[in-house]
This record gives C-alpha cells, sequence and structure tokens, in this order.
C-alpha cells in the first residue's frame, strides 16, 4: 500500500498526521535487566547517556545515537534494547514469583526475560515458539540475560495441548506489525489482517484453553488493524462463556480500543510514547 | 527432568574447587540433556521442555553463559583485565597473549567489576584462548 492510502486507511483510526511523526522521530528504549543489577546501581555506573521513563523505573530512553547491542551494557547482560509499548506488554501481564506463566510465542525473548524479571527468576516462566531458529533467538537472550526460572518449549502455539496449567499467559501473537516502524505499511494491505486474524483466533482459543480459572491472560500484537485486535478478543469473549474482559490497568497515555469490547483495550502509538504501536486486551477465565 | 544429586555435587564441586564459586540459594545445576542451571521451581513443575540454559558440558568445561552470569561469585583462576582495550579485545573474540605461569587451565576474565568472558589458558603458547562463543562477541563502541 502506498503512503496515501495508508494515510487514509490509519485516519480511520486516529490522528494520522500525528502518528505518522511520532514513527519518523522515535526513541530508543532500553530496559535494565534486574536479573543482573539493580537500577540504582547501573544509574551510578553507566556511562550511557540516558534518562529513567516516568512510566517504570527500569525502562530507560538513550539520548544518544549509539547502537545498543554494541555497548558493553548489553553485552554484559545488563540491559536489553526494548521498545516502551512492549515493555508496557509484560507489565499489564504483572506476573510474580508464584506464578506459572507461559509465554506462548516467546522469541525472540525481550517480553519473555522481562516476565523472568517481574517474577525474580523464581515461579515457572514456559516460554514456547514454533520453530528452530526462533527458538535459538530465545536461548541467546536467556543465556546473556540470566534467566533461570524457564522451562522452553517448541509447539504450534494453535495447538499447544495444555489444559488449565498457567496461572498467566502473555499471547504477543504474529501480526502485520503496522506498529513496528513506518515502512511496515509498505508491504501490506487490509486483505493480510484478514488472512492472519484466523491464525491469531485460534493462538488465543488454545492459550486460553491452557489458562487456569481465576488466571489472567494478556493478548498483544504490534498492529494496528481493527481485524488483528479487537475483532479477535471479542471472538474468544461471544463463544467462551468463561471469558471475562479486564482493565489492563497501566496509567499511560493510549486510545481506547474500538467496537463491541474495545472499552477496556489499549492502543498505544506512536504520539503516545514515541515509541512503536502497540495493542494489548486483558481477559481473565471466570472460575 | 532427571535430578541426579551425586552429578549435581560433583558439578557444585568441580566450580567450588576451580573457581572457588559457590551458587546462591534457589539455583539449581541439573541432568537433562547435558548440565543445565535453573532455579528450583522448574524442576519441581510437572511441565516437560528444556530447562534453564546449559552450563558445563559432562568434562566438566562451563559454558560461557555460565560465566558470564555466575563468574562474579569466582574467587579462583580469575584474571583480572587492567586496560580496557584488552577487555574490548576479549568481548571481540580475541586471545589474548599473556604468560600466567606453566599450567594450561579454564579462566573467567574480569574487567573492573564485570565478567567479560570464559577464556582458556594455553600454557604452551602462552595466550588465553577466547572462549565466547562467536555469536556472542561484540565490537564494543562505549566505555565501561
Amino acid at each position: 500500500m502506498d503512503e496515501k492510502g495508508f494515510m487514509d486507511w490509519l485516519s480511520q483510526h486516529t490522528n494520522a498526521e500525528l502518528c505518522m511523526e511520532a514513527f519518523r522521530s522515535q526513541k530508543q528504549f532500553f530496559r535494565v535487566n534486574t536479573l543482573k543489577t539493580g537500577v540504582a546501581a547501573f544509574q551510578k555506573a553507566t556511562r550511557l547517556r540516558c534518562r529513567q521513563t516516568r512510566y517504570y523505573d527500569a525502562a530507560f530512553e538513550l539520548d544518544e545515537e549509539l547502537q545498543i547491542g554494541k555497548t558493553w551494557e548489553y553485552f554484559l547482560g545488563l540491559i536489553h534494547p526494548q521498545s516502551l509499548p512492549s515493555i508496557l506488554v509484560s507489565l499489564a501481564l504483572a506476573p510474580g514469583p508464584t506464578d506459572v506463566v507461559l509465554d506462548a510465542a516467546s522469541a525472540p525473548g525481550s517480553k519473555f526475560s522481562h516476565l523472568a524479571m517481574l517474577m525474580d527468576n523464581r515461579g515457572v516462566l514456559v516460554g514456547n515458539d514454533l520453530k528452530e531458529e526462533k527458538i535459538s533467538a530465545l536461548y541467546s537472550t536467556i543465556n546473556r540475560l540470566n534467566v533461570l526460572n524457564c522451562i522452553t518449549t517448541m509447539k504450534d502455539a494453535a495447538r499447544l495441548g495444555w489444559k488449565e496449567r498457567f496461572t498467566k499467559i502473555l499471547l504477543d501473537a504474529p501480526c502485520t506489525a503496522l506498529g513496528s516502524g513506518p515502512a511496515a505499511y509498505l508491504r501490506w494491505n487490509p486483505d493480510h489482517s484478514k488472512k492472519i486474524s484466523y491464525t491469531q483466533k485460534r493462538l488465543l482459543f488454545s492459550a486460553f484453553d491452557a489458562l487456569k480459572p481465576g488466571g489472567e491472560l494478556v493478548y498483544s500484537t504490534c498492529t494496528y488493524a481493527k481485524e488483528e485486535n479487537e475483532d479477535v478478543v471479542a471472538d474468544l469473549l461471544r463463544n467462551v462463556p468463561k471469558a471475562e474482559q479486564v482493565a489492563v490497568g497501566l496509567d499511560v497515555p493510549h486510545d481506547k480500543g474500538q467496537g463491541e469490547y474495545g472499552e477496556t483495550c489499549y492502543r498505544i502509538y506512536p504520539h503516545h510514547l514515541l515509541s512503536e504501536g502497540f495493542f494489548m486486551a486483558k481477559i481473565r477465565k471466570a472460575g | 527432568m532427571a535430578n541426579i544429586s551425586g552429578k549435581e555435587k560433583n558439578f557444585r564441586k568441580f566450580i567450588e574447587r576451580h573457581f572457588g564459586m559457590t551458587l546462591p540459594e534457589g539455583v539449581q545445576i541439573f541432568y537433562a540433556k547435558g548440565v543445565r542451571v535453573g532455579n528450583t521451581d522448574i524442576t519441581k513443575s510437572q511441565l516437560t521442555g528444556e530447562l534453564g540454559y546449559a552450563a558445563c558440558d559432562f568434562g566438566f568445561n562451563p559454558t560461557n553463559p555460565f560465566i558470564q552470569n555466575f563468574g562474579h561469585l569466582a574467587t579462583r583462576n580469575v584474571v583480572r583485565l587492567k586496560q580496557e582495550a584488552e577487555a574490548r579485545d576479549f568481548a571481540a573474540g580475541k586471545d589474548l597473549v599473556m604468560d600466567l605461569g606453566t599450567k594450561s587451565k579454564q579462566l573467567i576474565m574480569r574487567y573492573k567489576d564485570y565478567t567479560v568472558g570464559l577464556g582458556y589458558y594455553d600454557a604452551q603458547q602462552k595466550k588465553v584462548q577466547n572462549q565466547i562463543p562467536k555469536k556472542r562477541t561484540r565490537e564494543i563502541v562505549n566505555e565501561l
């Protein structure tokens, strides 16, 4: 799709001009890995020019032009480059040290390692992905950031086959990634979203099956298409009586979701946080 | 998910003897497709999969991730690099020429308070061979 077509489409969702401008001036963010250092200790020791975000103590904005992957801090596993909305997804799930957590599509492991951090490397964190090369990328993150509470599996997330095993589940679904950068729309058209929506619905049903009664699930994508976001969530809520929508509960700038079940969903556009675009919804299993 | 306590004991003995290293409470060594390190909760769970991450091979050659993550606990066979340039070279995957005596052995390379990686001192060639996997090496662009 060309830029004009995309802008017209995006205007149906948000302020397209503002969104595209913010897209182009995105900031670099990273997360301090408290599995290897403390936030205060990092701030004392680092020579990186950065500042703490107001939304989360361990999230920092880089104030210099630098490839984070080539810094000492990255090499030593003290930090992990991650967009701010991506950091917020794990905070929305908010797992603790006694939880049994599934990250159903976990590679390359940014949110996964953040979940481990929130769990203080205790409890059980299962990281799943479909392909060997994805699992390999996940291992690399596990190794560098010292994730100790993990079990990795290689399953089709649409057919997990786990019944009521997890207290918390993150499903960061494969998507058209329109929120990931200004060029994403060039390889996109609305049919792509319709096609992938079917897969996303299957993934969500499978993940929900694996959730214990009383457990919570966060569904997220880095795209804007309603077919991949609110429609997927609505499909579960309409068809599974035990599925209940709950508030995401984060105090960050966002737009509400669209449609019948959009009220408690978060749409984070680039102009909200000067970072990539994200969607998230939180669902509880009654029990 | 077998936890063979005798083998775990042997690994703990090895790291204690060679590196003077005692692992913190809650960290467990177990044998499941190799010697792995994880927390105690995952071994109690009924879930199957790859547990934790690789700690060493069966010949007690520790992995670089294990050393990078637990090397700060070591009190023996640690080389403290004095120059940042040396540490940078080691992070980039280069061997370091140095005379550390007549006995070849595994070493932990440290700079300031940080473990840069695992090395193997070759006494014949008088150099520390870099044991950091190629994929993990980096040309570092900033100062520590």
